[in-house]
């Protein structure tokens, strides 16, 4: 069931090549649950993820005569969505600030507590880390790239990857423990 | 246990990511769908300005290739007519110089003989050799002044001279009309050389002015009329000035010459049926401009104007659809799109391009039918949908919320060059001194979707205009 939802349509895939829109917004609606949510995780937050889903599907259309049919769709779509998601964090890296201060909180490693995390409450996290560990923590530990190839994509040295993903790890750790404090804030009031 | 820990975390967001997907969000689609429309409109303006320069280049090319073989056949015709005079002004000096040598000589030998009678009058001594040796000798006045006064009276001698010249006469008007007829065959070919004759209409014309007209030859006046001298010396006296000549008779025959004949104003209903996204509305309005006629011949003008129009859109769709937010079999979860209402509004100002053809014409009255293309200039576009979405999860349907979605866009400087044809049909009645009015019915078919989101247009309606004519 989930391969035959993998592959796309060949209907769709055609209309597309003639650029109908019908096919077009058939595609979109198809993949876009899945689109949105490589996007949502390389985003501050959904309206970023918007307009880089949106420009990656204005790639999909004006390429989709590059697409070898006889590759998965998704894998196709997937790197545009981060080569996209990249380029945008690229183009605003300038409006980009984050304070890298250490923290001085006490670190606790209660395992259990992280079932307790919903997949909203991890886009939230996620969502919370500065751009350039977000985008490290995704291409390393979500899409499986090694640092040569994350400081190829990014242009930084191998050793800048590695110590943004360790500060990323870091960082997300701060933010696990300051979620669930605060949700526990609110489930006590 | 860092490190445990760590491991755990990334698999926990692994995890999330892989099966969380969000629901659909229609107002994603629309914003992707203006940028792909507007991306779109770029390519087809871009195709469409390729396609009107290649016109406009096959226009002109027609244009010019027209103007060239009107001017060409003009020149022709001057060329012909010229080639006519010079023939006959040619045939006309040979005649007359011929004539007027043999009129000359006749007159010297009449001088000669009327001096011989004044001095045989007063000899009383002439004999009749002179009578014999006058009328063989063609150059009578050589031989008249060296002979001897005549033997006979001398209106004998003068009735033959005139005799004689009488024949010479005929001879020529045999000659004359053979030479017309040689030049009509030649008129007929049409292989004339321009410079060669300007060359030959300058000396002809110098041989013209030489030719004493107040000379007694009776034929001469009808030889002229029958050759068809139109042209008169001065035309024909330079090269320069027949260049010239023939350039104004060339400017004169152009078929085409636009000039202002009319200005007015016009107001009308106009009904805008639209349609989009499978729907279609209708919407009345009203439009107000300024016109500007030009005519090109007697029965055909360029009319045109500016009009400025807020067109409508309001569509109640009832759709609803189903879509699946997730392509994972473990998630489920669906949303429902209820589309409630499309709506749009445009102010633009429009510049249709018609010809304009008066098929009957009475006195105070003209029927006249037009057709051609508008021009849209958007001033501001205005695009509302109204949506109510529903997002269920099957497993559980309980677990459900309905959210309301409003999308909104506008949009301006929109420029859709020639995207409507437009035909028309219409009554002009003279209602005071150069003051008309005009009730034109039209209707205008859309060449393509119109505006940054693509809806397509038909309108119709009727334009009345009060218009100030020349005509």
């Amino acid at each position: 069931m989930e391969q035959k939802r993998e592959e796309i349509d060949p209907t769709i895939l055609q209309g597309c090549l003639a650029g109908k829109e019908k096919y077009q917004e058939m595609l979109y609606k198809q993949y876009y649950g899945y689109a949105m949510s490589v996007c949502l995780r390389y985003s501050n937050h959904k309206e970023e993820a918007a307009e880089v889903l949106n420009d990656s599907f204005l790639k999909v259309f004006n390429k989709i005569h590059q697409y070898d049919p006889k590759k998965s769709f998704r894998g196709w779509l997937r790197r545009i969505l981060i080569n996209t998601s990249i380029d945008y964090y690229r183009r605003n890296e300038k409006h980009y600030y984050h304070s890298d201060v250490e923290s001085a909180m006490a670190e606790e490693y209660d395992l259990n507590v992280l079932d307790k995390l919903s997949a909203e409450d991890i886009y939230k996290i996620i969502q919370k880390l500065p751009e350039i560990y977000r985008i490290t923590f995704n291409l390393y530990e979500v899409e499986g790239y090694s640092h040569e190839e994350i400081s190829q994509k990014l242009g930084v040295p191998a050793g800048t990857s590695r110590s943004n993903l360790s500060r990323a790890k870091q960082k997300l750790r701060e933010l696990v423990k300051q979620h669930l404090k605060v949700e526990y804030e609110v489930y006590l009031r | 246990m860092k490190y445990i820990y760590d491991k755990k975390l990334s698999e926990i967001f692994k995890k999330a990511f892989a099966n969380h997907e969000p629901p659909y969000d229609p107002s994603d689609w629309r914003a992707l769908q203006g940028k792909l429309r507007a991306q779109n409109r770029k390519r087809k303006r871009y195709t469409w300005y390729k396609r009107s320069l290649l016109l406009l280049l096959l226009l002109g090319f027609l244009f010019v290739g027209t103007w060239l073989i009107q001017k060409s056949e003009s020149l022709k015709k001057e060329e012909i007519k010229i080639a006519q005079t010079q023939s006959a002004a040619k045939l006309n000096e040979t005649q007359y110089t011929t004539n007027t040598e043999s009129k000359v000589k006749l007159s010297e030998g009449e001088h000669n003989n009327n001096k011989n009678v004044d001095q045989n009058i007063d000899n009383q001594d002439y004999t009749k050799k002179g009578a014999q040796n006058t009328l063989p000798n063609i150059p009578l006045s050589n031989k008249a002044q060296n002979q001897k006064p005549a033997d006979k009276p001398l209106n004998t001698q003068q009735q033959n001279a005139l005799d004689r010249s009488a024949i010479a006469s005929a001879q020529e008007k045999a000659r004359y009309d053979a030479d017309k007829e040689q030049l009509t065959a030649q008129n007929q070919n049409k292989e004339t050389n321009h410079a060669n004759k300007l060359d030959i209409t300058t000396k002809a014309h110098s041989n013209w002015q030489s030719v004493d007209l107040g000379l007694t030859w009776k034929q001469l006046p009808q030889i002229v009329a029958q050759a068809d001298l139109s042209l008169d010396s001065s035309q024909l006296s330079k090269e320069a000035q027949d260049s010239a000549f023939i350039a104004q008779k060339t400017k004169a025959n152009s078929p085409l010459r636009l000039r202002w004949i009319a200005s007015g104003l016009a107001i009308g209903p106009t009904v805008t049926r639209s349609k989009h996204a499978g729907y279609s509305s209708q919407n009345v309005s009203f439009q107000v401009g300024v016109t500007s006629d030009f005519s090109l011949s007697q029965r055909l003008s360029l009319a045109t104007g500016l009009y400025y129009t807020k067109r409508q859109m309001s569509i109640y769709p009832e759709n609803k659809e189903i879509i699946p937010t997730n392509n994972h079999t473990s998630n489920d979860n669906t949303v429902t799109i209820n589309q409630e209402r499309i709506g749009g509004s445009w102010q633009l100002i429009e510049m249709p391009v018609l010809l304009r053809y008066d098929f009957h014409q009475k006195k105070n009255t003209r029927f006249f039918v037009g057709a051609g293309f508008n021009n849209l200039f958007y001033i501001h576009e205005y695009y509302r949908e109204d949506f109510w979405l529903q997002y269920s999860q099957v497993p559980d349907p309980r677990v459900s919320r309905t959210q309301r979605v409003l999308y909104e866009r506008e949009a301006s400087n929109v420029i859709d060059l020639a995207s409507m044809l437009y035909f028309s049909a219409g009554i002009e009645t003279r209602i005071g001194k150069g003051l008309s009015l005009q009730v034109e019915p039209y209707w205008q078919l859309p060449v393509r979707s119109l505006g940054s989101e693509g809806v397509f247009v038909q309108t119709g309606g009727i334009n009345m205009r009060l218009q100030y004519s020349r005509r």
